[in-house]
């Protein structure tokens, strides 16, 4: 039997980058093309193709709708992770400029899905940042404990071990994870549109 | 040799206690130790074929440095490997 597979989608802008002007900085939305009901219910076998739209804007004014502002290439990296953190698939990800050259569109198409990855996709865009990217490492370590420990919930349930208290442990681990997001140097720009 | 092992046992059970974060209290205590013992020996087993998920001293190191977990905490994260 298959099992399911929940996907999730975690998106970071690795520091706002400075124009000419230090008080001129920019942020970046980052906005997800939604996933159509009938493809949210997937199987271990399954894959899939995410996509969405990438978009540079001032930072401090990105709740006004503003427009997208133009930024050269050579000042962003592109980086993706699948099916968690500490697995690079920057190199299937696709990403496109607009003729304006004010925003970009990517796509990254998964291998086969296993429910028991994570299956997160973290897109990263700005400058390459070690503390991000040790604390991205971490983060995906200790997720990966949670949903071991989330299994072990559903197998034991039904057993004679179900005294067993996964719960406790969980939560701790759980615990650490805000403050090793908060920890990271990542732009606030970077965020759902 | 019998007091060695001695001193063995009663250090892996401060940290058997501190882990499943439940008072060390000889005797009331042993059921709620040694179920966190099983269960962190479970996580164990499942990560054991999977080195890519396993957290490096340095990484707790980091994870202190930055205030996020106690030292009590970082000995529980080196425990599940």
């Amino acid at each position: 039997m298959k099992s399911l597979v929940s996907l999730i989608v975690l998106f970071i802008s690795l520091n706002s980058f400075a124009s000419e002007t230090s008080n001129n900085k920019m942020g970046i939305w980052i906005t997800p093309k939604s996933i159509p009901q009938n493809q949210l219910l997937l199987k271990s076998g399954d894959d899939f193709k995410f996509k969405g739209d990438i978009c540079v804007v001032h930072l401090g004014e990105e709740d006004h709708h503003q427009k997208c502002q133009k930024v050269s290439d050579h000042k962003l990296v592109f980086k993706a992770y699948f099916p968690d953190s500490l697995h690079d698939v920057s190199d299937k990800l696709v990403i496109t400029q607009s003729k304006d050259k004010k925003s970009w569109k990517y796509s990254l198409k998964t291998d086969k899905l296993q429910s028991s990855d994570l299956n997160q996709l973290t897109l990263t865009v700005g400058t390459d940042d070690k503390k991000t990217n040790e604390l991205l490492s971490i983060k995906a370590k200790i997720e990966k404990r949670i949903l071991i420990l989330k299994d072990f919930e559903i197998i034991y349930l039904n057993t004679n071990d179900r005294v067993l208290n996964f719960a406790k442990i969980k939560g701790n681990l759980s615990g650490y994870l805000p403050n090793v997001t908060a920890a990271s140097p990542t732009d606030p720009c970077a965020r759902w549109r | 040799m019998n007091s060695l092992r001695m001193i063995l046992v009663v250090a892996s059970l401060i940290v058997l206690s501190s882990c499943s974060g439940e008072k060390g209290v000889e005797g009331n205590n042993s059921s709620a130790i040694s179920a966190s013992q099983v269960e962190i020996a479970k996580l164990q087993a499942a990560l054991k074929n999977e080195p890519v998920y396993k957290i490096n001293d340095s990484e707790t190191t980091l994870l202190q440095h930055e205030g996020i977990i106690s030292v009590a905490d970082k000995a529980q994260l080196q425990s599940i490997q």
